[in-house]
């Protein structure tokens, strides 16, 4: 079978036109933007992959920057009233808040407790 | 990265002469041969995606363009001497060579079409069994007993006395 094999394929054969290469060839498209966009078309799973990190890099990055910064918000001081009603001048009852004895505006206020001495 | 249209380029420029032989098999018509391949080109060039095996599949692009020439227009009836062999006169002292070749192309129009274009393809077309077979769409086992169905058809043949 070889040598048959090898026998038929030395015999010359039958060359297509020399205007085939031109008649094939032409028919190319002309049109290498629209080509190349077919060749790169993104499939769906890489696109949905790149949005998912793209989200989840985001967030991280955000979360990251966001614990850095020390919060700079400052409170305004709300106006503070202390009234001492202990030893009020005017009432001998502890639990006697009618009437307060002192009123301090809103600022620093030093405060000693004294423990009550009760006597039952 | 080759982009579809240069991989379909550099196949063409490639294998031109196997796939106008494995054409010229079919048509048994130089002319309607070249049809076919342009005809079949001119779909390839038009497709959205690269097939996995590009070579086998414009292969069979070509052969199936070939079938409808012949479906639109049977072969003609006389058959050709040289059939898909170079039909020039050759020198004198290739007188034995160009006997040797009008005898092969008259035994293998005499096979089956289907021993006749797996020898064809496989000896003409530098196409594994394999290849051949994804062409054809046909079992590996149909395709290689084909080919030595014919080829031992082609042998009688050819060892009888003209």
């Amino acid at each position: 079978m070889k040598d048959l094999e090898s026998k038929l394929k030395r015999l010359p054969l039958m060359a297509p036109s020399r205007d085939l290469d031109d008649r094939v060839l032409a028919q190319k498209p002309k049109q290498p933007v629209q080509r190349y966009r077919e060749a790169w078309r993104v499939p769906v799973w890489v696109t949905a992959a790149v949005a998912l990190l793209t989200v989840v890099v985001g967030f991280v990055a955000g979360a990251a920057w966001r614990s850095g910064r020390p919060v700079a918000r400052k409170e305004p001081r709300p106006p503070v009233m202390v009234q001492v009603i202990y030893d009020s001048p005017t009432s001998r009852n502890p639990f006697d808040f009618t009437g307060a004895s002192h009123f301090f505006p809103a600022r620093e206020v030093e405060t000693t407790t004294r423990k009550l001495e009760t006597t039952i | 990265m080759h982009t579809l249209n240069g991989s379909l380029e550099r196949i063409y420029l490639e294998y031109r002469q196997q796939l106008f032989t494995c054409a010229l098999a079919i048509t048994r018509c130089p002319a309607r041969a070249e049809d076919a391949i342009q005809e079949a080109f001119h779909r390839l060039f038009r497709l959205e995606r690269k097939p996995r095996r590009l070579k086998a599949y414009v292969f069979r692009t070509v052969r199936n363009a070939a079938i409808d020439q012949v479906r639109r227009q049977p072969p003609p009836a006389v058959e050709l001497d040289e059939f898909i062999f170079d039909p020039g006169p050759g020198p004198r002292e290739a007188a034995t060579e160009n006997e040797f070749k009008r005898r092969v192309a008259k035994a293998l129009v005499t096979l089956s079409a289907d021993e006749r274009e797996t020898i064809v393809q496989h000896v003409y077309g530098g196409l594994t069994f394999r290849e051949i077979a994804r062409i054809r769409q046909a079992p590996l086992g149909t395709i290689v007993s084909r080919y030595h169905r014919g080829l031992r058809k082609l042998r009688t043949k050819l060892e009888k006395r003209p």
